[in-house]
């Protein structure tokens, strides 16, 4: 019966195969139970169905509207508000820049390591040897 | 006018031309937006939200789907962050959404009741399941067009749909008079 009654939801919404209608059919036919469960599911669908509500308070067309003229004013096309749009550029643009001076940094012949990038001195043990004697 | 001209003069800052189109598509939005979140005072925020972005978006809209479709998916978007929102106030703050009665004084005191009670089962559901059933059963849109909007599989959307009717099914059967 459980999955009948699955069946039964999924034909509400879904195309179900002709041997699974004529398998429904049937079984309605036959079924207390599973017709008390198809009026139960229509009952409720029915209900839902009718409880959308069509419109917000009066004059709501105006309130947006009035909010519009107060953004109005745009940032190279971006609402003010929008902070992660407004320093998407500024990041894009401090991003090439990195990209652009290591560009640079190679090209001179400049030997780039991870220590000189985080400004770390590069010692190495013969260093530390040395300082200790 | 049709639909196109106006999405036309509003891409071109014709706040009268946006007007038009927000009034042709509130009763979608205010649906969606109440089924999702109930009938409070933050539904209107979320809607006039759903509109502003709508106005900027709306150079990107290239007319593949239906506007209506495509306003139902920045107020379904923007009605899981404010539920995310509520969860967040919920757990840090223990504060609780009561649905209030705005707009609904046409209705009779059984159908006002059967509402709340509808809307008091929705918020029962997760946003997932409260999406498919606001989106197939109260906006009624087909299967197809639901997946489309969630960008999900159909297949997905009929089993969330089995689930959560299953779930209201046993939330509304005592309290609305719907018998066995």
């Amino acid at each position: 019966m459980k999955k009948l009654k699955e069946l039964l939801i999924r034909s509400f919404d879904a195309i179900i195969t002709s041997n699974e209608k004529k398998e429904l059919e049937t079984t309605l036919k036959n079924s207390d139970e599973l017709r008390q469960e198809k009026d139960l599911l229509e009952q409720i669908r029915d209900t839902i169905s009718k409880t959308g509500i069509d419109s917000f308070r009066f004059g709501f067309a105006d309130r947006v509207i009035y909010r519009l003229n107060n953004n109005d004013v745009l940032w190279f096309g971006i609402q003010p508000f929008d902070l992660v749009a407004v320093f998407k550029p500024v990041g894009i643009a401090a991003g090439m820049a990195v990209v652009g001076l290591l560009i640079f940094q190679f090209s001179v012949g400049n030997i780039l390591s991870i220590e000189s990038l985080l400004g770390i001195p590069e010692y190495t043990v013969e260093n530390f040897t040395y300082a200790v004697q | 006018m049709e639909q196109n001209e106006y999405i036309k003069r509003a891409c071109e800052g014709d706040h009268a031309a946006f007007k038009k189109l927000v009034n042709m598509l509130e009763p979608v939005v205010a649906s969606t937006v109440t089924g999702m979140l109930g009938q409070c005072p933050e539904a209107e925020d979320v809607g006039q939200e759903t509109f502003i972005r709508l106005y900027y978006s709306l150079g990107k809209f290239k007319g593949k789907s239906k506007l209506k479709t495509y306003v139902t998916r920045i107020a379904i978007n923007l009605s899981i962050n404010e539920l995310k929102r509520r969860k967040r106030k919920n757990i840090l703050f223990g504060t609780h959404h009561e649905i209030q009665d705005i707009g609904v004084e046409d209705y009779t005191i059984e159908q006002k009741e059967k509402k709340a009670a509808v809307q008091w089962a929705l918020k029962k559901l997760n946003a997932k399941h409260r999406s498919v059933i606001v989106l197939r059963l109260i906006d009624g849109y087909s299967v197809k067009e639901t997946a489309d909007i969630l960008n999900v599989p159909q297949g997905t959307v009929l089993s969330r749909l089995a689930r959560a009717q299953e779930k209201l099914k046993d939330i509304l059967t005592p309290i609305i008079g719907i018998r066995k």
